[in-house]
C-alpha cells in the first residue's frame, strides 16, 4: 500500500505541500482531486521518487520512498502530465530501452504499442508524434513493466474522450488485478463512479474524502455552492454539512457567507 | 507483485546494455556525430596524403586531435546530455541509480569515439607511420576525447538548456585551448611571477590540451630536449609526459563524470 504522513515541501519559501497525509490500498483506484496548485502533482512526484520532501515520510509497499528510492521505484510506474521522450528515437526504441532497464521481454513492447493503437507508428520518431499520440505512448510506458503500483498525474489531458474512457477501464482492470492505482486530476466529473476513493487536495493538504460516486463538475461548485447556500440562509450549517458532504466536500473552515452566518465543521 | 524480480535490477548488466543500446541508436542519427565521422575520415586521409613523412603525418594527427576531436567530443557530450533532458522525469523514475545514466552514456560515447578515431587513424598506416607510434597517439587521442566528452556531459547536465550548455562548453574549450596560454603570456610580465616558473609549468600540466600537446610533441621529438631543463618540474614533466597525461586524463574524466552524477542525484523537478 501507499502511505504518506505529513509530507512538507517548499520551493523558495513557498509551501507547496503543508503536511499531506494519505493512504492508497491495493485493488483500488484512489483519486486525488483538487484545483490547480493544490499540490497533487508534487505529492505524486514525491511518491515516484522525483522529489525529496522537506519532512514527513512516505512508504510504498513498506519501503521508504526517500531512503529506499530504487526499491520503491522497482515496483512503481509513473505517468507524468506531459510525457516527453528522446525526440530522435522511435516509439519502439523508447519502449525497448525501458523494457531493457526493467528486464521486460522486448516482445511486450510491440504488444503495448498494439494495445494503445500505435503499431503503425512503432518506427516513427517521437518528435513527430502529436500530443495525443505522445500521451498514448506514455500509457504504453506506464503499463510496460506491469508494476504493482501505478501513479498517474493528470492522465488523458491530451486524449480524446474515447481513449480517456478506455484508460479508465484499463485502470479499473489493473486495480482488480491487485494493483494500487493513484490518479491525480482536476477534471473530477470525468471520474465519477470510476474511482473507489476520492481525496480532496487543496492548499497543500488533503482536506477530506469525497464520495467517488457523486463528484461535482468543478471546484467552483464545491466552493461557491456551499458558500452561497449557507450565506443565503437556505441551509443551516449542520444541514449543509450533512447534505453537502456527499456531493461536494467542504474545507475545514470557520464562518462562511457575507451575512455573518457562521459555521464550523469538518 | 513483481517486487523480488525487479529488486535485483540495481547492478545488472542489462542496465548497461540498455543504456549502451540507446546511446548507439541516438548517435547513429545524431548530426554532430555523422559530421564528426565524415570529417574524421577526411582528416585521416588528408594526414596520410599531405604528410611529407611519417613524422609529419603524426603531427597532422596531433593537430586534428587538439582542434577537432576535442571540440566534437565536447559537442557530442553536450548534445547527448541535453537530448534527453525532457525525459528525465520518466528516466529517473526507473529503478537504477541516476549516476548510472551518466556512466552508461559516457562509456557508450567513448566506445563510439574509439571506433571513429580508429577509422581516422587507419589511413596513417598507409603513409608509412609505425603501428606503435600511431597506436600510442590513437590511445592518447581517445583519452583526450574522454576528457572533453565528460566536459560536454557535465555542461549539458548542469546547464538549464541547450544554448546555455553550448555556451558553457565552448567557453571551457576556448579557455583550455587559448585562454590559459594568454593569461600566462600577460601575467609573465610581472617579475614576481617570472620568479616562479614552476607555477606556469603546473598550470600547463593540469590543462589537458597542453598536457596532450606536450606529450605528443615530445614523443614525436618535435621539441628540442633542452627545453626540458628549464626547471625541475618541467624536467620531470617531460620525462614522464606520457604517464602524466594519462593521470590528467583520468583525473579530469572521473571528476567530471562524478560531478555530473552528483548533479543528477540532486536534481528535482
Amino acid at each position: 500500500m501507499i502511505s504518506a504522513q505529513n509530507i512538507v515541501k517548499s520551493y523558495g519559501g513557498k509551501s507547496v505541500l503543508r503536511g499531506i497525509s494519505l493512504c492508497a490500498d491495493p485493488k483500488q483506484i484512489t483519486l486525488m482531486v483538487g484545483p490547480n496548485g493544490a499540490g497533487k502533482s508534487t505529492t505524486i512526484k514525491v511518491l515516484a521518487g522525483l522529489i525529496r520532501p522537506d519532512s514527513g515520510t512516505a512508504h510504498l509497499n513498506g519501503f521508504d520512498v526517500v531512503r529506499r528510492r530504487i526499491a520503491t521505484q522497482a515496483s512503481t510506474a509513473y505517468l507524468p502530465q506531459r510525457p516527453s521522450f528522446h525526440p530522435k528515437l522511435t516509439c519502439l526504441e523508447i519502449l525497448r530501452f525501458y523494457a531493457g532497464l526493467r528486464g521486460v521481454p522486448f516482445s511486450r513492447c510491440e504488444a503495448m504499442l498494439e494495445l494503445i493503437g500505435l503499431s503503425d507508428a512503432a518506427r516513427v520518431r517521437t518528435e513527430k508524434l502529436s500530443g495525443g499520440m505522445r500521451q498514448l505512448l506514455g500509457v504504453a510506458f506506464l503499463l510496460l513493466a506491469d508494476a504493482p503500483v501505478l501513479l498517474l498525474d493528470e492522465p488523458g489531458l491530451s486524449l480524446d474522450p474515447g481513449w480517456r474512457k478506455w484508460l479508465q477501464q484499463k485502470l479499473r482492470f489493473e486495480a482488480e488485478r491487485g494493483k494500487i492505482v493513484l490518479v491525480t486530476t482536476h477534471l473530477i466529473a470525468e471520474w465519477n463512479d470510476v474511482a473507489d476513493r476520492c481525496l480532496l487536495c487543496r492548499d497543500g493538504i488533503i482536506e477530506r474524502e469525497l464520495d467517488p460516486r457523486n463528484l461535482p463538475d468543478d471546484f467552483d461548485e464545491v466552493e461557491s455552492g456551499c458558500d452561497a447556500l449557507v450565506a443565503k440562509g437556505e441551509l443551516s450549517p449542520p444541514r449543509a454539512t450533512t447534505r453537502l458532504q456527499q456531493p461536494f466536500g467542504l474545507r475545514n473552515k470557520d464562518s462562511v457567507g457575507d451575512d455573518g452566518v457562521a459555521a464550523t465543521w469538518k | 507483485m513483481e517486487m523480488n524480480s525487479t529488486m535485483s535490477l540495481h547492478f545488472h548488466p542489462r542496465l548497461l546494455r540498455a543504456l549502451f543500446g540507446r546511446e548507439f541508436r541516438a548517435a547513429l542519427i545524431n548530426r554532430y556525430f555523422q559530421v564528426f565521422c565524415a570529417l574524421g575520415l577526411m582528416g585521416g586521409i588528408a594526414a596520410a596524403v599531405f604528410g611529407e613523412d611519417s613524422n609529419a603525418t603524426a603531427v597532422f594527427y596531433v593537430q586534428i586531435a587538439i582542434y577537432f576531436v576535442s571540440l566534437f567530443a565536447l559537442l557530442a557530450g553536450v548534445g547527448s546530455a541535453q537530448a534527453e533532458r525532457e525525459e528525465w522525469q520518466l528516466l529517473f523514475t526507473q529503478p537504477l541509480p541516476r549516476a548510472w545514466c551518466v556512466l552508461g552514456k559516457f562509456c557508450a560515447l567513448l566506445c563510439m569515439f574509439g571506433g571513429v578515431l580508429l577509422v581516422m587513424f587507419v589511413p596513417g598506416l598507409f603513409a608509412g607511420s609505425s603501428i606503435h607510434a600511431l597506436g600510442q597517439l590513437y590511445l592518447e587521442t581517445l583519452l583526450l576525447a574522454a576528457i572533453f566528452l565528460a566536459c560536454g556531459l557535465a555542461a549539458g547536465y548542469f546547464a538549464h538548456d541547450r544554448a546555455q550548455a553550448l555556451i558553457v562548453g565552448m567557453s571551457v574549450w576556448l579557455l583550455l585551448l587559448f585562454g590559459l596560454d594568454l593569461v600566462a603570456l600577460f601575467a609573465a610580465r610581472w617579475s614576481a611571477i617570472q620568479n616562479v616558473p614552476d607555477f606556469w609549468v603546473a598550470l600547463l600540466m593540469f590543462n589537458p590540451l597542453d598536457s596532450f600537446r606536450i606529450n605528443a610533441l615530445f614523443s614525436l621529438q618535435q621539441i628540442p630536449a633542452e627545453a626540458a631543463n628549464k626547471t625541475a618540474l618541467a624536467g620531470w614533466w617531460i620525462a614522464h609526459s606520457g604517464v602524466w597525461f594519462v593521470a590528467v586524463a583520468v583525473f579530469w574524466s572521473v571528476m567530471l563524470v562524478i560531478l555530473s552524477g552528483l548533479r543528477l542525484q540532486r536534481w528535482e523537478e
